[in-house]
């Protein structure tokens, strides 16, 4: 009789786990296909866009207003033939791309897409942020070293130096949010900007971290990677088919993931000002975070359209000589201004 | 630039405006000066007028010499930034990014207006009549072809792609065997239809010819004539339109 | 098991997945000339990687690791500005000055430009 009974609790707990496990894959199914998909219409926006900034009308055939191009890309690059160099490091060869690919999308884990609506409401969002961008450049680094080619190798030297300078700068930037937030949870950075958005009184900051998440992204103008005039695609030159797609997701991954994450550091996150919001008849919140990340996403595509590339000396010095510079200077007079007014927060 | 070591002891500071030195009594100084300091080893020639001139002094006594338009009437210089933006102008132009500014306007502008595409397979742009495209073999109106096989175009033909052979036919007029024109070899330059003095071969507008296989792009006399009789009111009214110009 | 720790797992099944895949799906015919590095057309030529390259890449890195390093320092700084107070922020303030010595030492030394490695008189 006892035995039986313990029989049916453990069956209870197992059946428990399975239904929680069940649970927690939805809820991650909830987030990484919508981000997926958003991925694949950010490469379709960027094609649009870059047609109509220049008078061109872009892809149009493969569905209502090409709106299927994505799709029929990526089933084209998974049905295509993964070459693998013969003098390359097979392992590393496969690996530069997945971890690229992995760590563009677990930052997504932490975004609050609104109130509550986040996978996990990590204390330390923002740590945990800065430590995905940083451990990106690991793919890049290992796709250079390991497809043994010149072309590779020299475009991941050059997108290694300019990723990990402008860190300093993207880390910098966050640091001042952080100054005025004294939170590095991403709910709390958006309650605070409930009275003000932060764009408004750290718009020169703003436009530092901006330029620290164009060439995070390794967007143009520090396109330097790809530049393909000279290194033909940078450090995925050898990588085709689902390798080449992983480094295509993991880069527009990051470009909507740093849009978002833009939104919700700048310009107040899933929150409006309190006179155009009406939660009444419907949850606006997830649909303002995704309207703020298009601006964002739309500034992305509206540089690549305007801006020549850098050289690799100007964006070195560019970073070194004279945004850090002024960033530190921001570091020290933002704590400043909070610290004689007494304005800093708790 | 060196001090003269004697300007020390006489107290005059080498900044002390010209005209106050030239004024003083100078005799003595330059009787003092040529005691004291030994010459300045100089590899050019420098304008002795005054032995007291400063090294300052000399070097604005040649840039007047050499350029008189930094001058004024009086002699003062000009300073060539002056009608320049300033300084703070610069900085602020650094600073609040506005050549990328106007520069974004410009490429934003641009977003919305209409695009420039001709959407290729269903709408066409005008071609002019002197177009070269696929070549045609024309026939007069009685239908017989113009041909003469004089050859020409075979000897001017620059990528050597038209092959021509001819015997003369039972009335005794010389005519083609074979009109061979390698689509492959060919550039387009045209030279084969300006040189045929009967306007026998000549290009038509046609430019969608692609084939799928090589073999279908060497024509022979067949496909050529097909391709003239097909198009011929075109032809006509092209080299009716251009003909002004011939 | 919390969501955070199932996309850890989720995300690494979701790459080898499609990379399985495609190793189901494609056709996989190497031949000598596709699995050689890839030339601007002539043949490749062996030995042009993984040999030295400008030092410069590795000053870059060893400045960034000084100087995230000393910004990260800052965050338990940001965050406990309140606690802190005026003293604390002096103390940042010290080592903020530290880091502008060391900063302008750098600069001054050359350790960014990238002409000075190729023509050490110029300047």
């Amino acid at each position: 009789m006892i035995k039986k009974h313990t029989q049916i609790k453990m069956n209870n707990n197992l059946t428990i786990t399975i239904i929680n496990i069940l649970l927690n894959l939805i809820d991650v199914l909830c987030i990484v296909l919508p981000v997926l998909l958003s991925v694949a219409f950010m490469t379709i926006i960027e094609r649009k866009q870059l047609a109509a900034h220049q008078r061109r009308v872009g892809p149009n055939i493969v569905g209502y207003y090409g709106l299927l191009q994505p799709f029929a890309d990526a089933l084209k690059l998974i049905l295509k033939e993964t070459i693998i160099p013969s003098q390359s490091n097979k392992v590393l060869f496969f690996l530069a791309p997945i971890s690229t690919l992995i760590f563009s999308l677990l930052g997504w884990g932490i975004i609050p897409f609104g109130q509550g609506l986040a996978l996990s409401d990590f204390s330390l969002g923002i740590l945990y942020t800065l430590a995905l961008s940083s451990l990106g450049v690991y793919g890049v680094l290992l796709a250079g070293w390991s497809a043994n080619s010149k072309y590779a190798f020299l475009g991941s030297l050059r997108s290694t130096a300019a990723m990990i300078s402008y860190e300093l700068i993207l880390s910098s930037a966050i640091l001042i949010i952080i100054l005025l937030t004294g939170s590095l949870n991403y709910n709390t950075i958006i309650e605070i900007q409930q009275s003000v958005w932060f764009i408004i009184p750290l718009l020169p900051v703003f436009i530092f971290y901006f330029i620290a998440i164009l060439a995070e992204t390794s967007r143009t103008p520090f396109d330097l990677q790809e530049a393909e005039s000279e290194l033909v695609a940078g450090f995925f030159t050898e990588h085709s088919s689902v390798p080449f797609v992983y480094f295509f997701l993991g880069e527009y991954s990051s470009i909507v993931l740093f849009s978002c994450i833009t939104a919700i550091l700048f310009l107040g996150g899933y929150n409006l000002p309190e006179v155009f919001v009406n939660n009444s008849i419907i949850n606006l919140q997830s649909i303002i975070l995704g309207l703020k990340t298009c601006i964002f996403c739309f500034f992305f595509v509206w540089f690549r359209a305007t801006l020549p590339r850098l050289r690799y000396d100007q964006l070195i010095e560019l970073c070194w000589l004279n945004l850090l510079p002024v960033c530190v200077a921001f570091i020290i007079l933002i704590p400043s201004i909070l610290v004689s007014f007494d304005l800093v927060p708790f | 630039m060196r001090v003269p070591r004697t300007w020390l002891p006489t107290g005059v500071a080498p900044r002390i405006p010209l005209n106050l030195v030239a004024s003083s009594p100078r005799a003595a100084l330059v009787a003092r000066r040529l005691l004291s300091s030994t010459a300045p080893a100089r590899a050019e020639p420098i304008h002795h007028h005054d032995p007291l001139m400063s090294d300052l002094e000399a070097k604005v006594h040649r840039k007047k010499h050499e350029h008189p338009h930094l001058f004024d009437a009086k002699g003062n210089e000009i300073d060539p930034y002056k009608g320049g933006p300033s300084a703070i102008d610069k900085a602020v132009h650094l600073f609040f990014f506005t050549e990328i500014i106007r520069g974004m306007w410009v490429v934003l502008e641009q977003f919305f207006r209409e695009p420039y595409t001709i959407m290729y397979p269903f709408e066409k742009g005008p071609l002019s009549p002197r177009f070269r495209g696929e070549h045609a073999l024309r026939r007069y109106p009685s239908g017989e072809e113009r041909c003469i096989a004089c050859k020409l175009c075979e000897a001017i033909c620059p990528a050597q792609a038209i092959t021509i052979e001819s015997e003369a036919r039972m009335d005794g007029s010389r005519r083609t065997t074979k009109y061979d024109i390698d689509m492959t070899k060919c550039i387009y330059c045209g030279f084969c239809q300006e040189a045929c003095p009967v306007d026998a071969i000549v290009e038509t507008q046609n430019q969608e010819f692609a084939t799928e296989t090589r073999e279908e792009l060497l024509y022979n006399k067949e496909k050529l004539l097909a391709n003239g009789d097909r198009a011929e009111a075109e032809i006509a009214a092209n080299l009716y339109a251009d003909h002004v110009y011939r | 098991m919390n969501n955070l720790l199932m996309l850890f797992f989720f995300v690494p099944f979701l790459a080898f997945a499609l990379l399985g895949l495609n190793v189901l799906l494609a056709t996989h015919k190497p031949d000598e000339s596709k699995v050689s590095a890839y030339e601007c057309g002539f043949s490749v030529i062996y030995g042009q990687t993984r040999s030295t390259f400008q030092i410069h890449f590795y000053t870059v890195a060893i400045l960034f690791l000084i100087f995230d390093l000393e910004i990260l320092l800052l965050f338990p700084l940001a965050v406990t500005l309140y606690q802190v107070s005026t003293f604390g922020f002096s103390i940042g303030i010290v080592f903020f000055i530290v880091l502008t010595i060391g900063f302008v030492l750098e600069i001054g030394s050359g350790a960014i430009s990238l002409t000075n490695f190729d023509q050490p008189n110029q300047k």
